[in-house]
């Protein structure tokens, strides 16, 4: 499945993140992401936002992610509403 | 038996995080007026994934779903249908919203009817016979009164009779009652006095809309000790007084029977529960 249109999800508060999936000219999956704690758990949570992609089917979506101190759960379930609101 | 039932919005990641430590004894995770229309769905998923994932001990759980007339409504009920979930909290309690959320709703739950339209009110005798899943009435005084087309007070005198009828169906059908939220966050003074109130009326417990309210209705829920060590003293004396065949005597020149043997009695039992 790839990404058609501009969805968003989540906020900027704390212990959430706001993620946006944009289309792909490219065709793959590219994460951009802003974290307060992008040194401690950058990795992590791009690994977390990859494979809820890849898990709902997504072979191609620009994801510009905001993270506030997201727990994982969070994450996931951002990312899930953002796929969604593709529907 | 929970005195205070908190409102977190389900759409709030850091509230629901933060609900698990919080003193309130039954959190109600909103999906309805706490969710902006725009972000039912996401909320719903959240608290999904929230529900699957974190502990929340022994913290009893509600869900308030949204309407019966919505589009949320089935899914909603779903996500209440998760094992961590006591039961549901169902707006605009009526005779066809029951009937439709007792169909699609874990024979295991428990519902919370909210008493806000003025067909809830007159409803309230079925309501609360309609099933053994009901069990607790809490009202909800905003909607109330925008139903009746007229404006809320902190007085309440507009919701005044259903308050009455709420607290007097639920003891006759030994239901819960919960008193609606006081919306003024910063007056704790108000609130005291309203919990104080509503408790002498026999209601059980209160809604509180924030965290800090929580405190503030535990404290004003508690028995005056001297009133419990005296119905400590008469239980004890009419139970004595029983076995000797003496249903009715004098302590400290007051007359003891049965029904201040009960009521002592009640209000020993109902501060044990309450007690943490």
């Amino acid at each position: 499945m790839n990404i058609t249109q501009i969805t968003q999800a989540g906020t900027l508060e704390s212990n959430d993140i706001l993620v946006t999936l944009k289309p792909n000219p490219e065709g793959t999956i590219e994460i951009h992401l802003q974290s307060v704690v992008l040194k401690q758990f950058g990795k992590q949570i791009k690994a977390i936002i990859l494979s809820t992609l890849q898990n709902h089917g997504i072979t191609s979506c620009l994801c510009e992610c905001e993270d506030k101190g997201a727990l994982d759960h969070v994450i996931i379930a951002r990312v899930e509403s953002a796929i969604q609101r593709q529907l | 038996m929970n005195r205070s039932y908190l409102f977190i919005p389900a759409s709030n990641a850091g509230m629901i995080l933060s609900s698990m430590v919080l003193d309130a004894d039954a959190i109600i995770f909103d999906l309805e007026d706490g969710v902006a229309l725009n972000q039912k769905i996401s909320a719903r998923t959240l608290l999904q994934h929230s529900l699957d994932t974190l502990d929340f001990l022994d913290k009893t759980l509600y869900v308030r779903i949204n309407n019966a007339s919505s589009d949320f409504f089935l899914e909603d009920v779903i996500c209440a249908n998760h094992p961590k979930v006591h039961g549901v909290v169902l707006p605009k309690a009526e005779i066809k919203s029951l009937e439709a959320c007792l169909k699609v709703l874990d024979p295991s739950k428990t519902i919370l009817c909210l008493i806000e339209s003025a067909l809830g009110v007159i409803q309230l005798p079925q309501l609360c016979q309609m099933s053994s899943q009901v069990k607790g009435l809490l009202l909800g005084g905003e909607d109330l009164s925008a139903d009746c087309g007229v404006e809320r007070t902190q007085a309440g005198h507009e919701i005044d009779y259903a308050r009455k009828s709420l607290v007097m169906h639920a003891k006759a059908f030994k239901l819960m009652a919960i008193d609606t939220p006081f919306v003024n966050i910063e007056d704790h003074q108000g609130l005291r006095e309203e919990v104080k109130y509503v408790a002498s009326m026999g209601y059980d417990a209160k809604v509180a809309i924030n965290p800090r309210q929580v405190h503030v209705i535990h404290e004003a829920l508690k028995v005056d000790p001297l009133k419990f060590k005296e119905a400590k003293m008469i239980v004890e004396a009419f139970e004595k007084h029983r076995t000797q065949g003496i249903g009715v005597f004098n302590l400290n020149g007051k007359m003891i029977d049965e029904p201040v043997y009960l009521k002592a009695k009640h209000l020993i039992e109902k501060e044990e529960r309450r007690t943490p």
